[in-house]
């Protein structure tokens, strides 16, 4: 056989198949499978944008898909010197509870939350007192308390980023009453999303008085959280400056840098890999049972994560699920240790373990023949049902490898109440407060179990998200109901 | 000339979803059964390769076509090396070769061997070119490699693909 000969072999043995519209049916039925769990997965994630916008400050809107877009939208404060914006979320039985308060005056700003956090802003720095240090971590060089973009609080900027955000969004203006005075009504909502903002503005100068985010429930639209702006109370330069003999102030840089040593300084047990090591550097076990193991794999290279390089298991035969953790990267961890960079796994019991039982706990890893370190692979593609939104997690089966015990601890009570300090470091947008951090837990549970395909505790596990105080205000929801998604997103 | 794959994939497309669907669903689907079987599985990847599109269009960056054909390639990868199995003839194939002779069907299938032994990069691009008669500025774009690299990679499979046959040669003379 010659070259030309080969070629034509080559084609004429892997001749494409016929095309059929069985295809392109089954497209379209993978498609409707994900737009539905897309919408309620957006819902989860409205739920997630809402808890972000409440310490983001004053623009809530139902159709931001991440914490970091939420953060682009902190904005300027054209023509406006003084602004005070209280955010409530409302109770199910009508009661309204403190959610944040964010104070501005010229250039300055102060942010109240629940747990006694405070945080100021001034010129480019940012001032947050540690209640758990004593110490006001201080980061400089930043566009703004949050970050920075071009808007204004005006009515118009604010429905023109909604519009550039997202494209869908609809929006009706009109004319209302509100506390009875005229004013202008602008309605932003998504057809395909069923939450909604609210925004009521003076009719003269354009300026937003109240924020409210509705969500649908049960066919209604029900307010849940509500953002007031008070532009006459009068304020002091005073009160926007950070307490620093109380807190004394210590460099961003340095905190965590202090505590990444501190970190790294542990040794739990190792394995050696072909490359450098393996070693666990922290274990840590939570009162609902989640486990957080701490460790370094030699990898130096800062890149984004590559999958769990640990598994756990304990003495009580405990089924994990595992949350998905951006792991500190910046080439500066990095070169402080010789083992790489830090990795946090989360480890989820699929159910919560309650009330604590002691637990013996063991670390393993998979190593491959040539001591190549097996990783736990994820990835957003799903099975073939069409789920494609869930976070899967793997191992490449193709691979022969043998597990090792790295590190094995008795944990006769929980060592943290929710997570450890050390993890907000790692993933300060995740480990951010405890009420995050269970959206995030029950998530991977909801993943876990459509992973195994079981529809009835994954929903269960959803609904647990919506039902979280932070994001519905306590609201308890009688379900997630498909129906209203579904009537919802029908064309109008 | 300078070849910049690479850069032209941060252009943003302005063609929607379902417009990139049914423009290139035909083609997505042939690269797909070109190298899976049974049809069935073919279908169901290349139905995955848009329900992934759609899902992450907002991504797309560059020509949708080379998007799509390599989310098809990676899926196709991960499918083989799933499967742990070489790629076999369709069964019309087999038939039609079996009726031009024993000869030419023996051949096929040894062309089709010769190409499984190709490094996964190097079967891709060659492939790519010979199935799809595709040129070095789209393989490039397809396996978001720069234009040497395509180019080298094929240099190499026709190479190795030529030596194997020079022995086989050899030995089929020498038998």
């Amino acid at each position: 056989m010659n070259y030309q000969d080969f070629e034509r072999n080559i084609r004429a043995g892997l001749a494409a198949s016929e095309p059929s519209d069985r295809v392109s049916d089954k497209i379209d039925q993978r498609l409707a499978s994900t737009r539905q769990r897309r919408t309620i997965r957006l819902r989860l994630t409205v739920a997630l944008a809402a808890t972000a916008c409440l310490t983001v400050g004053f623009l809530v809107t139902p159709i931001v898909r991440a914490y970091a877009e939420m953060q682009r939208m902190a904005g300027a404060l054209d023509n406006v010197r003084s602004v005070v914006m209280t955010s409530v979320v409302v109770r199910p039985d009508g009661s309204r509870q403190f959610s944040a308060r964010i104070s501005y005056l010229d250039g300055r700003w102060k942010i109240e939350e629940p747990d006694d956090k405070l945080i100021y802003f001034n010129n480019g720095t940012r001032y947050v007192h540690d209640k758990a240090t004593g110490r006001t971590i201080v980061e400089t060089g930043l566009k703004g308390p949050f970050t920075n973009n071009d808007s204004s609080l005006s009515l118009t900027s604010l429905l023109g980023d909604f519009q550039r955000w997202q494209p869908r969004v609809h929006q009706t203006i009109d004319q209302a009453e509100f506390h009875g005075m005229s004013v202008t009504r602008a309605i932003a909502e998504d057809p395909t999303d069923p939450h909604r903002i609210v925004i009521y503005a003076a009719l003269d100068t354009d300026l937003p008085l109240e924020i409210d985010q509705e969500t649908k429930e049960n066919g209604r639209w029900v307010v849940t959280d509500v953002q007031t702006c008070d532009y006459r109370t009068k304020q002091t330069v005073a009160s926007f400056v950070p307490d620093l003999q109380a807190f004394p102030p210590i460099r961003k840089e340095e905190y965590d840098s202090n505590r990444v040593k501190q970190l790294v300084a542990e040794d739990l047990g190792s394995v050696l890999l072909n490359k450098g090591r393996l070693v666990v550097r922290a274990m840590d076990v939570a009162s609902d049972g989640t486990v957080f193991v701490t460790c370094q794999s030699g990898e130096r290279v800062p890149m984004w994560n590559r999958g769990y390089p640990v598994d756990v298991s304990d003495d009580l035969g405990t089924q994990y699920s595992l949350l998905y953790v951006q792991s500190r990267i910046d080439p500066e961890v990095i070169a402080r240790s010789t083992d790489g960079k830090v990795e946090l796994c989360v480890f989820i019991p699929t159910e919560p373990i309650q009330p604590w039982r002691p637990r013996r706990i063991t670390v393993t890893a998979r190593l491959q023949s040539d001591l190549v370190l097996d990783r736990h692979q994820w990835g957003m593609w799903g099975n073939r049902s069409g789920q494609t939104e869930s976070m899967i997690w793997y191992y490449d089966k193709s691979r022969e490898f043998k597990v090792v015990d790295i590190a094995r601890r008795q944990f006769e009570r929980p060592t943290v109440n929710t997570f450890p300090t050390y993890a907000s470091i790692i993933d300060p947008a995740l480990f951010d407060d405890a009420s995050h951090f269970d959206q995030e837990k029950a998530k991977s549970r909801a993943d876990f179990y459509r992973g195994l395909e079981d529809t009835a505790n994954e929903f269960r596990w959803l609904n647990e998200v919506v039902r979280s105080p932070k994001s519905t205000g306590e609201r308890t929801m009688a379900e997630v109901r498909l129906s209203d998604i579904a009537d919802h997103a029908k064309p109008k | 000339m300078i070849h910049t794959a690479r850069a032209e994939t941060t252009v943003p497309s302005t063609m929607t979803f379902m417009e990139a669907r049914i423009a290139y669903e035909p083609i997505v689907f042939a690269y797909v059964s070109r190298r899976i079987r049974p049809r069935e599985e073919a279908e169901d990847i290349a139905a995955q390769v848009f329900v992934d599109a759609y899902v992450q269009w907002r991504r797309l960056r560059g020509a949708p076509k080379y998007w799509l054909l390599g989310i098809a390639r990676r899926k196709v990868c991960d499918a083989l090396r799933k499967q742990r199995r070489l790629w076999s003839l369709q069964e019309g194939d087999a038939q039609a070769c079996a009726l031009g002779g024993y000869m030419a069907a023996a051949e096929v299938r040894q062309a089709v061997a010769i190409v499984m032994q190709l490094p996964d990069d190097q079967r891709d691009a060659f492939l790519l070119q010979v199935l799809e008669d595709m040129p070095i500025d789209e393989i490039a774009q397809v396996m978001a490699r720069t234009h040497a690299s395509v180019n080298s990679l094929l240099q190499r499979a026709r190479t190795r693909i030529q030596r194997t046959l020079d022995v086989q040669n050899r030995e089929g003379l020498s038998s």
